[in-house]
């Protein structure tokens, strides 16, 4: 990567934070958003009590916390878009430096936003409903957590890869990622409880082996499980840079070609 | 009457060609999976249509709420409120029709609810009063309705309300008792959930699927109903007064 690739990136990066600080304040995100996000992870939690099972209750509770990272990091399929929405599209083809490195980097903010959602989630929720935090092996959690936020950008931007040839299903594409999320990745039920070829789908995704090596963690399992899991959690997520990468330029490719960016 | 009728009409004609206003009817099923493999994986087969019923209403309350709230700020955004506005039609039969219409078409969660329950998990909820499930069904939607005009208010009203749009999710599903009952809460947050509308339907549908008699049934359908018509009137004053407001000044288009 050179210097200059770097600093498109760095500046794209910044592009996005400065998108994300035009969309909320301090007050009205901790009392809009983060009050949806604990209300979320709250929800949820509440099941378990339903169930009248605390097991359940606190596996469900962590799961969730891990959705809602996977859900905000999902919305590199609408930031995406707003790029095209901007109408700097054909400028960035038109510009010297690949239009690629300005479409990974510009959703980036998601990444922070969505490490503390989950966290301030797991903070605040976790407690409510005495989820039991193993000291020190609860340390490990967060540094996992964001492994499993950075790996998940790879899917975030395949989905944003894929909104960005139909712009009109951006919101589409990310709840019914997050939402199958939630309903495979082993967030409210263990995956083995589905069938294999749906297993499959799920151990394909990072946020299914980062959820495992968090569990891990705080069932206080071995060392190696837990870097395991996290290994598998990392190789997805490469995996899924890699596919994020392909589509992207397929996408420029073909728009250079027919001339259907702004209409494709 | 007859705009009442030609808004819902083009309210679904609208819905059909934006698939962000079927976002939430898409995602229905797949929440239907996540409730009911939660409570089969637990051997909970008493919470079925806990399960079956939550997706049904987190599709109503999200649908009708953040496609009903937009009812009136896109007209804006789009230089249709004003012309609106000049017609002899008011705008509360338009506004209604086309809260009719959104309301009217997140009822198809309900079946597939029970269509999703019978296809991926073979389980087929019987309804024990479907007479009162029915009336409920209707109060509900008529509350829904009534409710989701404090939104098509508020969010014309100030720009404020739509960064929390998202926000109206998760907590009313909590104190609406969607999934569990409100009566598990705390004490403060039950008492709280009282004036959700959304927590008597709940508790109403539910008590309709089961078997054992349902307790008081017309006084909990006046309580939805009494909730939905104060939910219409709050949002039919907040609409009047800034048509007041924004009359006398001729700023309509800068609300």
């Amino acid at each position: 990567m050179t210097v200059k690739t770097l600093q498109v990136l760095r500046y794209s990066i910044i592009n996005g934070f400065q998108d994300a600080a035009a969309m909320f304040t301090p007050k009205t995100y901790l009392t809009g958003w983060l009050l949806r996000v604990l209300s979320q992870v709250t929800f949820f939690a509440l099941i378990g009590s339903l169930l009248g099972s605390e097991e359940t209750t606190h596996f469900l509770l962590v799961g969730n916390v891990v959705a809602v990272g996977a859900m905000v990091v999902h919305s590199v399929s609408a930031s995406t878009v707003w790029e095209r929405w901007a109408g700097t599209l054909p400028l960035l083809f038109a510009a010297p430096s690949r239009p690629l490195i300005v479409l990974m980097g510009r959703s980036f903010n998601w990444v922070p936003d969505a490490m503390f959602s989950a966290t301030g989630a797991l903070l605040i929720v976790g407690p409510i409903f005495g989820l039991p935090m193993p000291w020190p092996e609860v340390l490990w959690v967060l540094p996992l957590l964001l492994a499993t936020i950075i790996a998940t950008y790879g899917f975030g931007l395949f989905l944003g890869s894929m909104s960005i040839r139909a712009p009109e299903s951006r919101n589409f594409i990310s709840r019914v990622a997050t939402t199958v999320t939630m309903a495979i990745c082993g967030v409210n039920v263990p995956v083995d409880f589905f069938p294999g070829a749906v297993q499959a789908v799920a151990y394909s995704l990072p946020v299914t082996h980062g959820l495992l090596a968090i569990r891990s963690v705080l069932d206080v399992s071995s060392a190696s499980v837990v870097l395991a899991h996290l290994s598998a959690a990392l190789l997805t997520g490469a995996g899924w840079y890699a596919v994020a990468i392909i589509s992207f330029s397929l996408f420029e490719a073909r728009s250079r070609t027919t001339g259907s960016l702004e209409f494709g | 009457m007859s705009a009442f009728w030609a808004a819902l009409r083009f309210q679904l004609q609208l819905m059909r060609s934006n698939p962000d206003y079927l976002l939430d009817i898409a995602t229905a099923p797949v929440y239907t999976v996540i409730f009911l493999s939660i409570v089969k994986h637990a051997d909970r087969p008493d919470l079925i249509a806990h399960a079956v019923l939550a997706p049904a209403l987190i599709t109503l309350w999200w649908q009708s709420l953040m496609a009903s709230g937009e009812v009136i700020d896109t007209d804006r955004y789009y230089g249709v409120l004003e012309p609106l506005l000049a017609t002899p039609s008011s705008l509360h039969s338009i506004v209604l029709g086309r809260i009719a219409g959104v309301t009217l078409l997140s009822l198809v969660a309900f079946a597939e609810s029970w269509l999703t329950a019978r296809v991926l998990f073979g389980i087929t909820v019987q309804i024990s009063h479907p007479g009162w499930f029915a009336i409920a069904l209707i109060a509900t939607t008529a509350a829904m309705a009534g409710t989701s005009t404090i939104m098509a208010g508020l969010f014309v009203r100030t720009r404020t309300a739509r960064t929390f749009q998202n926000s109206l999710s998760y907590p009313f599903f909590v104190l609406g008792g969607v999934m569990v009952p409100v009566a598990l809460l705390p004490d403060w947050a039950e008492t709280l959930s009282r004036v959700v509308f959304l927590s008597w339907s709940a508790d109403l549908l539910r008590d309709s699927l089961a078997a054992a008699p349902v307790e008081n049934p017309i006084g909990r359908v006046m309580i939805v109903l009494t909730l939905g018509i104060v939910g219409a009137a709050l949002g039919k004053k907040l609409i009047d007064e800034l048509l007041e407001r924004v009359r006398g000044l001729g700023t309509l288009s800068q609300v």
